[in-house]
């Protein structure tokens, strides 16, 4: 890399204008102005420092235009087509330098798989050879068309609804209908039959399998599963006297693994945790499973990352051990993952499940003569967490994510203690739905049998506790939503609707969402430029690329046009961004250990094409419904000490690394490749049982493992996206030409030895 | 010293925020090094009661209050009415109020006080053990204590004239106060005070090879300075890294020593190196020591959470003191689910399983109560200190997010400010030079006067009369000043400690503000903020 020094002294400067950086001093204002440069390999950095020792970023320039950056966002003015910055000459004297730097472009292979990292919940050999565009020459030119095709491909594909898997697999009867709708909401209500015009069963979760149970069972022993195959049910009694109905034809194979004694070898395959006495595990089970098997990554992605903003943790939430009222929450975020912001909030403040956690399930307006003492009032929980976590923040922004500041240079609160007092009255006469009536169907036909409560359905409304005073707003108004007439059920709506409508077209709420979804996919510190285009896009409802249109134009929350804004910013797709060392991100662990079980072509055995690992969060500090607290996993303002917080800037995915998680992972991986989905008797492994549940298929990589550069060459595209540096190259490679290659079983060694060193290097463990 | 440490001091003397005042301690530091009390052994226990502890359910007026009307009677009113039964255990058909019945505070009911509104006090029915200790001189409360910048009235707070610290009665901002005691600043940058502690605190430790802070409970900003970071560890001791052996660790050393093109790479690469190496390090001490007895189960099956983290202290103290050749060591303990929206008097008391003619099952009383765990894992470290005679060396403290709403919201409270935590270390005697350095036995800050009956409900003190939120008496500061001071902290380095303390009190003139670990037997111990 070149570096130009320039020095800035302050008031009596004494100006250097050597080394390429032109300046000027112009109305008591230092002026510099930053050179143009030309190509997409080409990075250019302004820095400045009060000691020549510490170097912090003011500007840079990846390919066409200079823009400012975190954390000190200075402005940049661009005067006749040339971008300047200016210093006013009575503040602090810095130095100034600029450095240019050009990087090799990424190769298509590599920047495919760079891409689908990003995206995915890891790349494989086959979504990296199967990428359209894998020999386009402008494949990383903009507009990014292949990319940007295959976002559309992947928003077009099914849903994988994570309550129909359940439903699908606990149910013998399943029937799959997308279109059912409760309260004009799409809600999966997969286990209508709609032959039998009733559901088929409901579900207890009560003991060790996931069992379909009642009446249902007895009135179609014979049914057409979503398959269109024709299956008979049969009962099975498990070992401990639980009976569970088994699905014939989906199962012939469990059926027959039998003992001498006739008895199955294996649990239950309807049972989600594959035998487990651990219910609570099943609603994870679906997860692993469908976030390393389903073709809808992109969409399974983005609900993970909605689901750390509109966290439930687990610490707090009602009956951890259920199944079906969690994926049901999930899958707000499976299904609204390309549609709008808007309705998430309404589904999730609806949710009863978020009416338990943020302890507004009959939540009570103060001073109702006949059940509230006057010095009881409507608790807070909500309308707090509402504006802080799931729409504004706590500080007002500009449209670029930077803090607004009043006249003395202070940050703007969004609201008061005032405002959460006075949205805590609205937040009551909510309560959760009646518990299910066998024979009353048609009302409330989703529901996971659980100590007698629906945690499924739309809250209902409880007129007496609800608070109809008139209300002041987050701008001291008064609330203009007039019912008039049409019912308390409406009047309450309008209340919660008229604080959802205020947060979200909120200006803070497109630069905060933005933000936060920026961070889960491509970089921790996304710059003013990349916020504020993300930002436009939910504004605007529409994002366009090239002849690619996502979203819709005055559709304002649309995430459809967010996620490709995202995505196919030059931000996120500038090859020479990665000279840039605050670039990027560290990954979630969650998603680096799914990766390498999708990279290796993990087999489900003995589990019926599922992936029962159990217990990851104690490992990995990452397990999806694990969220320790309503404030995820991570702060989006973590910063780790060393380089991060040198430059003052955020790494979230660091927040949970500890000396114990930190060698976790790697341990928790050394138990995949070299064992599978398993428990031992020295450790506790990664699975539950102690036979094995899944396992790598590492062919790919054992047919290519007498030659150490081969093998290497793919595993640095497939786990490192070609980050690898020549020294761990070097590293690898002599401690694999150092094992013998003689047969497959030391070919797999080889193999095995190769990626475990890999899932230790920060070039796997990191992206940019 | 080394020019990195001169570097580190020169930019973090200005990133905490500190004006000049603060930059010529800064020099002065660089150029002399801190003095520093780092004689014998030391350790300080922080138990952190995440999500904001209901504290005025845990320290209760008893009797009569001064000038007014009966404390308990007071209380009683402010919580909204009695909700439990004679036992302390909640009775639905009493309504909304949170109050424990009084009768139920009778066998818990502390020595007798002095200084402030009530002359006596009692503790929630399920933390016998923490009467138990007061009333040997053991343990002290410190009453309405809060994250404050500067002292700070309720005519200040109305007119709007007091530099309020920052998010108020939001959970991640007050627990970031707790952390930083720098709450006029938003989010970590000021680093924790446990950090700030470990990074002038060269000299101690100095032939550890794991640093002055561990954490039983993760990575946390209070053990976070600018220069030093916690020890991670799980309770049951650091996990080795599989595989770490022959030819395979050569290739993982050069790995994680070598150098990155990206800061993330960078950063993973130096926290994992450590990792690896403290595991084995520290992992090989860890194992020498022993403990008196196993952590408790709650229930049969149902491990205590709070107490095996104590168990890990202990071994690590041991390990500390006997192996790893510390003589200061600051440890952190979280218990989390506190914040009691939803739920109070079931959530910290627990329900009468036993007393249930119709209960078949294995659960005490109140088993299932957080205060019920804490009790339990309170006496449970205590007797690992007393059986290895640590006692005296060991000060164990609380800090919580704030202090709840008096009032109620149906069945729970709402996130308020000042609040009351307690300290249990061996108790003074009379005699200074004998017994631990706690002057136990007392209650210290100033507990509000609770009498709405009256209108009199302390209002310089409620900044929200309706809802009962209490502003702090005590600053944060001034509590852990004290325990600093104890610790070793130089008086003339606790504003870099506490970057606000000099406006609660001077330092140079008493580094003690509250008077609990002076050494003086009969010094003040009453302050106000």
């Amino acid at each position: 890399m070149k570096t130009h020094l320039l020095m800035i002294f302050g008031l009596f400067a004494l100006v250097c204008t050597t080394y390429g950086l032109q300046t000027s001093i112009q109305n008591d204002k230092f002026q510099v102005f930053l050179p143009t440069s030309s190509s997409s390999n080409t990075y250019q950095i302004v820095e400045w420092s009060t000691n020549l020792t510490d170097w912090q970023s003011v500007a840079r320039n990846f390919g066409t235009t200079w823009q400012n950056t975190f954390p000190h966002t200075e402005t940049i003015t661009n005067v006749n087509g040339t971008a300047m910055h200016e210093r006013n000459l009575n503040h602090p004297q810095v130095y100034y330098r600029l450095s240019t730097n050009s990087v090799q472009s990424l190769n298509n292979t590599n920047s495919i798989s760079r891409f689908l990292q990003q995206t995915t919940f890891g790349p494989t050999l086959d979504t990296i050879t199967n990428f359209l565009g894998i020999n386009n020459s402008n494949l990383n030119d903009s507009p990014y068309t292949d990319y940007a095709n295959w976002i559309q491909t992947q928003i077009d594909l099914p849903i994988t609804s994570h309550r129909a898997y359940f439903r699908e697999r606990s149910n013998p009867a399943f029937i799959a209908n997308p279109a059912a709708t409760n309260n004009g909401t799409s809600l999966y209500q997969v286990a209508y039959n709609d032959d039998l015009d009733q559901p088929a069963f409901n579900y207890w979760t009560g003991g060790n399998n996931q069992q379909p149970n009642g009446s249902g069972v007895n009135a179609i022993p014979n049914y057409q599963n979503n398959l269109g195959e024709i299956s008979t049910i049969v009962t099975w009694t498990s070992p401990w006297g639980n009976t569970s109905y088994v699905e014939e034809n989906r199962y012939n194979d469990w059926l027959a693994n039998t003992d001498s004694t006739g008895a199955q070898k294996t649990s239950n395959p309807n049972d989600a945790n594959a035998g487990g006495s651990n219910i609570e595990n099943q609603k994870k089970v679906i997860w692993y499973t469908i976030a390393i098997d389903a073709e809808d990554q992109l969409r399974q992605r983005m609900a993970w990352a909605l689901s750390q903003i509109f966290v439930i943790g687990r610490e707090g939430s009602q009956h951890p051990q259920a199944t079906e009222r969690f994926v049901t929450y999930y899958d707000i975020f499976v299904r609204n993952a390309f549609g709008n912001y808007r309705d998430i909030l309404d589904e999730v403040t609806y949710h009863p499940q978020m009416g338990y956690y943020l302890t507004y399930e009959l939540n009570t307006k103060s001073g109702d003569q006949l059940n509230t003492p006057d010095d009881s009032f409507p608790d807070e929980n909500y309308a707090r967490e509402v504006m802080q976590l799931f729409t504004i923040g706590l500080w007002q922004l500009n449209e670029d994510g930077t803090l607004k500041r009043n006249g003395d240079g202070e940050e703007i609160p969004t609201y008061d203690n005032e405002d959460v007092s006075e949205f805590a009255k609205v937040f009551t006469g909510l309560d959760k739905p009646s518990k299910f009536v066998y024979v009353n169907t048609s009302a409330y036909p989703n529901y996971e049998e659980y100590q007698n409560q629906n945690y499924i359905d739309e809250m209902r409304f409880i007129s007496w506790r609800h608070d109809y005073n008139p209300k002041i707003d987050l701008y001291d108004q008064p609330f203009t939503n007039q019912w008039g007439g049409a019912g308390y059920e409406d009047a309450i709506r309008k209340d919660i609707g008229y604080v959802l409508d205020q947060l979200f077209n909120h200006t803070n709420t497109p630069p905060f969402v933005a933000h936060q979804l920026i961070q889960r996919f491509t970089v921790s510190n996304p710059s003013p430029t990349y916020i504020s285009d993300v930002a436009q896009a939910f504004k605007t409802g529409v994002f366009t690329s090239g002849s690619n249109t996502f979203g819709q134009s005055g559709d304002r929350g649309n995430l459809e046009a967010v996620i490709a804004a995202i995505l196919l910013h030059p931000e996120a797709r500038t090859p020479s961004l990665q000279a840039d060392q605050t670039f990027g991100k560290f990954r979630e662990p969650l998603i680096k250990f799914m990766s390498y079980a999708r990279a290796f072509k993990i087999e489900s055995l003995q589990t019926y094409g599922l992936y029962p690992f159990s217990n990851l969060y104690l490992k990995i500090a990452q397990e999806p419904y694990e969220y320790p607290n309503v404030f995820n996993f991570y702060r989006p303002d973590f910063q780790p000490n060393g380089p991060v917080q040198d430059e003052n800037l955020n790494a979230p995915e660091f927040q949970p690394i500890t000396d114990v998680t930190s060698i976790g992972l790697p341990n928790a991986l050394h138990w995949l490749i070299y064992t599978g989905i398993e428990r031992d008797d020295d450790d506790f492994g990664i699975g539950s049982k102690w036979y094995p549940q899944g396992r790598l298929d590492l062919t790919d990589q054992i047919n290519i493992a007498a030659d150490s550069e081969d093998l290497i060459d793919q595993l640095n595209t497939l786990v490192t996206a070609g980050r690898l540096t020549q020294a761990n190259r070097t590293t690898i490679k002599n401690h694999i030409d150092s094992l013998p290659a003689g047969n497959a079983t030391q070919r797999k060694t080889r193999v095995e030895n190769a990626i475990w060193l890999l899932c230790l290097t920060p070039e796997f463990n990191s992206l940019y | 010293m080394n020019s990195n440490r001169r570097s580190f001091l020169q930019k973090n003397c200005s990133a905490i925020g500190m004006a000049s005042l603060y930059s010529t301690l800064c020099t002065m530091r660089m150029t002399a090094g801190a003095a520093m009390n780092t004689d014998g052994y030391k350790a300080m226990v922080c138990l952190f009661l995440n999500g904001g502890n209901d504290s005025f359910n845990m320290l209760i007026p008893y009797s009569q209050q001064n000038g007014g009307i009966d404390g308990y009677d007071g209380y009683a009113a402010a919580r909204g009415g009695v909700g439990t039964d004679a036992n302390g255990f909640k009775d639905s058909s009493l309504g909304t109020g949170l109050a424990i019945d009084r009768n139920a505070l009778l066998a818990t009911r502390l020595k007798a006080v002095q200084g402030q509104p009530a002359n006596r006090y009692s503790v929630h029915p399920r933390l016998p053990f923490l009467k138990t200790r007061f009333d040997a001189g053991d343990l002290a409360f410190v009453a309405n204590v809060g994250s404050l910048i500067e002292p700070t009235t309720i005519t200040s707070y109305q007119q709007g004239s007091a530099n309020l610290p920052l998010g108020l009665f939001s959970h991640p901002d007050h627990q970031m106060h707790w952390q930083t005691l720098r709450p006029q600043t938003r989010g970590a940058t000021p680093k924790g005070w446990g950090g700030r502690i470990a990074d002038i605190f060269t000299q101690a430790n100095i032939n550890g090879k794991v640093g002055m802070n561990i954490s039983m409970a993760g990575n946390n900003t209070f053990q976070t300075g600018f220069y030093t970071e916690p020890y991670v560890t799980s309770p049951g001791g650091p996990s080795l890294l599989r595989n770490y052996d022959g030819i395979l660790s050569n290739a993982v050393n050069s790995i994680m020593t070598d150098v990155y093109p990206n800061m993330f790479e960078n950063t993973y690469a130096q926290k994992q190196k450590n990792a690896i190496r403290l595991a084995e390090e520290f992992g090989e001490a860890f194992d020498l020591a022993s403990l008196n007895a196993t952590a408790p189960n709650t229930t049969s099956s149902s491990k205590n959470k709070t107490a095996e983290q104590f168990a890990g202290v202990i071994k690590s103290i041991k390990a500390g003191k006997n192996h790893l050749g510390m003589n200061r060591q600051l440890f952190f303990v979280e218990r989390g689910g506190w914040d009691h929206h939803n739920e109070l008097l079931n959530a910290q008391g627990g329900i009468a399983y036993a007393s249930n003619p119709n209960y078949n099952g294995n659960l005490e009383d109140g088993a299932d109560g957080l205060f019920y765990e804490i009790n339990e894992a309170i006496e449970y470290f205590w007797n690992e200190l007393t059986a290895a005679n640590l006692q005296d060396e060991v000060i164990l403290f609380t800090i919580s997010d704030f202090g709840r709403t008096l009032t109620s919201n149906g069945q729970g409270s709402d996130h308020a400010w000042g609040g009351n935590a307690f300290v249990m270390g061996g108790g003074r005697n009379t005699d200074v030079t004998l017994g631990g350095p706690l002057k136990g036995g007392k209650i210290y800050g100033s507990y509000p006067v609770l009498d709405p009956i009256n209108n009199g409900l302390d209002l310089d003190k409620h900044l929200d009369k309706a809802r009962g939120r209490v502003l702090p008496t005590t600053s944060a500061d001034a509590y852990l000043s004290e325990l600093s001071s104890w610790f070793g902290v130089d008086s003339a380095d606790l504003p870099f400690i506490f970057p606000n303390c000099e406006k609660f009190f001077t330092p140079a003139e008493n580094a003690y503000p509250l008077g609990m670990l002076d050494g003086n037997p009969s010094g003040s111990y009453y302050i106000s903020a």
